[in-house]
């Protein structure tokens, strides 16, 4: 198992090279130009050629991939042309919101999915798992910048209970602020949870171990709580996984709405103002984060289930 | 199942027990403002957006200032000043003001921050290298000269890249001095956490005695209009800037709310690729300029608030109150495509930054206005990089834009969009009038008086009849505020002053 | 076409196809049902609510929103179709193959997908828009090549669990070809989880337009999409409620849609025996 585990980290420096070197070059493609965003509109050509040569852009591309190399490795990743700080600072200001929204919302998720496909899986065919479905699908569709708008109107608004967003400090303000955010994105991930997470449950529910189980005499809530739900929580949370990287984008537009200044706004405003070190360093990190959950994500997969071998 | 249940009403408790968090702490005598920018940098000469230019303004000072009617100068830290005849002594005599560390602010400082200002480091250089000596009289008098007449250069002294900064602290930290600067304005920066919010405290000792009233600000940054609307609803802010337009009447009719609304020195318009057919031809843009009903557009995207525009000037100083905007008829519109060979009209492609709302808006309804005189756009949605960069390369046909003035000198903004060969050679459209150009380098010679300003009206008024642009409208700029906050308001070069505002709480 | 005989047999899927057979009359039919262009404005008739004349009332620019809603099913259609459906064909593929056959060939694919799937998805879609230039042709091209990942991921997971299983064993050890075996015994199971997958995926991906959108990326106005319609209309939600929730009702209506052809789907698909 250990060995196993390190070749695939050994693997992961190929994938991490082909990420960074997918990621500088993209961007090398994109219009628009750093230094006269930050200059604004109406500067003039030499002092666009002064700031960029400030910034570096005008060195050879290999040595700017280089460079970027570098930065990577000493965990910098690169320096933000706007903000004038390492884009490792950038994220370690920022990491905390985003993190706590994706956890907090996974969280939200669990709590509304779990109950519900497990009523769905039990009552299997029944009207309470087709009505279940709908409305778990229906609450994925509607747009989380609608339903944003919706949640701040009322619970914030009218209620009362809510702020309308921002940040605060400490955690425990911070949860609370984060809480509407989480709440839409954890609505849509909760849809996504109950369907699979009902899926694997039927799936589980059949297995011949299950019947062993029931054999033996075991009661039903046992062999569900102990057999079937850990087994099945594994494949959802392999899907999961898989998702992880769409949760993190979906918390851009809950960001933007609610004026949490986590990852999500970073990027975008990064992309709009144009600054590629933002953009590449961002990028990577977005990237490194990604690739070892999907990485955990197998291991976990891989001990639940032996008849997974990793590789 | 019961341990489910028993999580969820933990976590409905903990919500209820944290509602009581909901109302804000006591903010005495704190005004909180939401605005849709974050600030970029604190560098008076680094930067040229607003969420920047606004807070820089309010830490930092300059030796005169524009006065809340945007025509005219007053004076900021410099006392009183004179100008030669010939424009090219500028002297003044600054009052007793003292930076927020208590030290007093000096000539000194106003030689090293012009000269800052006018460097080859500066993004704003252009407007003040043309002064090129400092003669410091004493402590509070220093005579600055020009060796080539440059009118703008008194009026640029208002701009806010033309901020007084402390030269003794700027030349020991360097770069690091803008983390904490320091400034004679009425405010200090105590925090700043990027996206989130900008808090500031009174400065002791502001130059304005007893100001400011109130003991401190936050900026936060909110960059969704609904949302600056709706926090200042739940009565986290004080004042919203810039809400959503539609909403303005809405907001009004609440109880303890009131909106206001200025109109700034911003002119939209439609930028013509004039080296493309058939933008190249006059009367096709005149016809584009006929055929689209600038009334109907102020009322359906700014909601009445602003005004049809003659022209890409803003109005403000030297503008021409009687140049009469293109009037809409369709008729002439196409009369004049037939004559220039269009009697069918045409199709082209109209590029619009995406991430503006009243442009956006514009684009559209242009698109079905001009549909009726036989010409196809098709809309192209551009990030505003993306767009900048565009029009720049000459890769369009049509573009939404607009400009803003910076300082109540025309001088920026005609040379920006009405001039070629310049920096942005007529703003892109790259249409050209020597005589127009001619005029251009005769006003900056000139002193101001109605030798200018005739330069300026002929100006205008060629550039209207020349047409590289689709006139629009200058939209007006609104805030929402709670009744208790008095003395707010937003002039005319977009920025807002604190030092009168009072919370009558 | 026993697929097909046996969707319509299952409730789920018979409903699933009336709602789609439905949404496409209703967008074929809609000059008949409509005297209004879904492009024209009538600044006199903004922000009318709901009546006779406007069954789902007038926008900011006094555009009628059935005409809206009805053309923007067309888009919408159109990208599920394109933006989901194609990418889970190559990404089934993709994952068969790769669980199937294993070794280098599994762990070469498996290494682009990690390269590939780790970028945010935003900078993505914006480096490619941003070469190729904003419009619904590169956002498929963008979708296309992020969106198989997914699949394949799902496909490739199942395929390993199910290649282990024991009747599998017997169809090799009686020398069924390899494609027989991957193409009738592994790809209808392995199939079903990437079934489910896309039923949500298609509101998903509607929703990451819409996104798009949001930041001036995704369809261009004027086109009437659904999401397009929401995001325009955010700033008038509590004057004109009726321009955010007729599209969002649609969403719903063809994410319901869609999750119930999913599940007829999957009934049919069972396989025999």
């Amino acid at each position: 198992m250990i060995q196993v585990i390190f070749k695939r980290l050994l693997m992961l420096v190929p994938v991490l090279i082909g990420i960074t070197l997918i990621g500088f070059l993209l961007l090398q493609v994109m219009p628009g130009d750093a230094a006269e965003r930050a200059m604004g509109t109406r500067a003039s050509a030499e002092e666009l050629a002064e700031m960029r040569r400030l910034w570096g852009l005008d060195l050879p591309i290999w040595q700017q991939y280089l460079l970027f190399l570098r930065d990577c490795l000493t965990g910098s990743f690169g320096v933000s042309i706007f903000h004038k700080k390492a884009v490792i600072t950038l994220v370690a200001e920022r990491l905390p919101f985003t993190l706590g929204i994706v956890a907090l919302s996974t969280l939200i998720a669990l709590v509304i999915a779990l109950p519900f496909a497990s009523l769905a899986a039990v009552r299997r065919g029944r009207p309470a798992d087709h009505a279940i479905r709908q409305i778990f699908v229906a609450l994925i569709a509607v747009p989380p910048f609608w339903l944003s708008y919706v949640l701040i109107l009322w619970l914030s608004l009218r209620l009362g209970w809510f702020p309308t967003g921002g940040v605060g400090e400490g955690l425990a303000e911070n949860l609370y602020r984060l809480f509407l955010p989480s709440l839409v994105v954890g609505l849509s991930t909760a849809a996504l949870i109950q369907q699979t997470l009902r899926a694997a449950l039927i799936d589980t529910m059949k297995a011949d171990y299950v019947d062993t189980a029931r054999a033996k005499g075991l009661r039903r809530h046992e062999i569900f709580l102990r057999h079937v739900m850990p087994n099945s929580l594994i494949s959802t949370i392999s899907i999961i996984g898989v998702r992880v990287s769409w949760i993190i984008g979906g918390t851009v537009v809950v960001e933007k709405i609610f004026s949490v200044p986590g990852l999500g706004s970073l990027l975008i405003d990064a992309i709009v103002s144009r600054d590629l070190p933002v953009i590449r360093g961002l990028t990577v990190f977005f990237a490194i984060m990604v690739v070892i959950v999907n990485l955990i994500t197998d291991i976990l997969y891989a001990l639940a289930d032996p008849r997974v071998r990793l590789e | 199942m019961t341990s489910k249940l028993k999580f969820r009403s933990l976590l409905l408790a903990t919500a209820v027990a944290f509602s009581s968090l909901a109302a804000p702490a006591s903010w005495a005598d704190t005004l909180r403002v939401a605005m849709g920018y974050d600030p970029v940098s604190l560098d008076p000469i680094a930067t040229s957006d607003n969420g920047s230019i606004w807070t820089q303004l309010l830490i930092y000072d300059t030796l005169i200032r524009p006065d809340k009617s945007g025509t005219g100068l007053e004076p900021g830290l410099a006392e009183s000043w004179t100008v030669s005849d010939d424009g090219l002594t500028l002297s003044f005599k600054l009052r007793d003001a003292k930076f927020s560390d208590g030290s007093p602010v000096t000539a000194e400082d106003v030689q090293y921050s012009i000269e800052r200002a006018g460097s080859k480091a500066s993004g704003w250089g252009r407007f003040f290298n043309p002064i090129t000596g400092f003669e410091i009289v004493n402590d509070r008098e220093i005579v600055m000269t020009l060796d080539k007449p440059f009118t703008p250069a008194f009026n640029n002294l208002a701009l806010f890249a033309a901020a007084i900064l402390p030269k003794k602290l700027l030349e020991e930290k360097g770069e690091a001095f803008f983390d904490a600067p320091v400034g004679s304005g009425p405010f200090v920066l105590k925090d700043w956490t990027r996206g989130a919010s900008i808090t500031l405290d009174k400065n002791p000792y502001y130059w304005q005695a007893g100001k400011p009233a109130v003991d401190g600000a936050v900026l936060e940054v909110v960059t969704e209009p609904s949302a600056r609307a709706i926090k200042l609803e739940a009565g986290e802010v004080d004042v919203a800037l810039d809400p959503p337009l539609n909403q303005l009447d809405a907001l009004a009719k609440e109880t303890g709310i009131t909106t206001g609304e200025v109109i700034p020195y911003r002119a939209d318009f439609v930028l013509m690729n004039t080296t493309r057919a058939p933008f190249d031809d006059l009367r096709v843009r005149q016809a584009l300029n006929y055929a689209v009903d600038k009334e109907a557009l102020v009322k359906g995207v700014l909601y009445g608030r602003g005004k049809p525009a003659a022209s890409a000037m803003p109005v403000m100083k030297y503008a021409d109150p009687d140049l009469a905007p293109y009037p809409y008829d369709p008729a002439k519109a196409k009369a004049l495509l037939a004559e220039a060979g269009y009697p069918d009209g045409f199709e082209a492609e109209l590029a619009v930054d995406s991430g503006k709302a009243t442009s956006r808006n514009a684009a559209i309804a242009l698109q079905a206005m001009l549909q009726q005189v036989g010409v196809k756009l098709k809309v192209q949605m551009l990030e505003s990089g993306t767009q900048w960069q565009t029009t720049k390369a000459g890769n369009y046909d049509m573009a939404v834009s607009y400009t803003t003035s910076d300082t109540i000198d025309p001088d920026q903004i005609i040379g920006f969009v009405a001039v070629n060969p310049e920096r942005a050679n007529a703003y892109h459209t790259q249409w050209k009038d020597e005589r127009l150009n001619d005029l251009y380098v005769d006003e900056r010679k000139t002193v101001n008086g109605p030798e200018r300003e005739a330069m300026f009206k002929e100006m205008v008024q060629r550039l209207h009849d020349g047409a590289p642009f689709v006139f629009l409208f200058h939209p007006a700029t609104a805030w929402a505020q709670r009744d208790y906050v008095k003395g707010f308001e937003i002039l005319p070069t977009s920025n807002f002053r604190l030092e009168d505002v009072t919370l009558d709480k | 076409m026993q697929v097909l005989k046996d969707l319509l047999r299952s409730p789920a899927g018979a409903l699933a196809l009336l709602m789609l057979l439905a949404t496409l009359l209703a967008t074929l039919l809609t000059p008949l049902l409509s005297p209004y262009d879904a492009f024209a404005l009538d600044f006199g008739n903004a922000l009318q609510p709901p009546s006779a004349a406007h069954w789902f009332g007038t926008d900011n620019f006094g555009r009628d929103i059935f005409t809206r809603v009805m053309a923007g099913a067309v888009y919408d259609l159109r990208l599920a179709l394109i933006c989901v459906f194609g990418p889970m064909a190559f990404g089934v593929l993709i994952g068969l193959v790769s669980g199937f056959f294993g070794g280098r060939v599994d762990a070469a694919l498996m290494r682009l997908t990690d390269i590939v799937w780790a970028f945010p998805f935003y900078v993505l879609v914006l480096a490619i828009v941003g070469v190729l230039g904003p419009s619904e042709a590169n956002l498929y091209i963008a979708f296309f090549l992020v969106n198989w990942i997914g699949y394949a991921r799902i496909v490739r997971g199942e395929t390993l669990l199910i290649g282990r299983l024991e009747f599998i064993e017997a169809t090799r050890v009686l020398r069924f070809g390899k494609p027989r075996i991957m193409l009738r015994h592994i790809l209808p199971n392995a199939v079903t989880p990437a079934l489910v997958y896309s039923m949500s995926d298609v509101v998903l991906t509607v929703q990451a337009v819409a996104a798009l959108s949001f930041f001036g990326l995704g369809v261009q106005p004027p086109a009437p999409e659904w999401g397009l319609l929401i995001v325009e209309s955010i700033d008038y939600m509590r004057e004109a409620p009726w321009m955010t929730l007729f599209p969002g009702l649609a969403i719903v209506w063809i994410g319901i849609a869609f999750s119930l052809l999913g599940e007829g789907l999957s009934v049919a698909l069972k396989p025999k025996g």
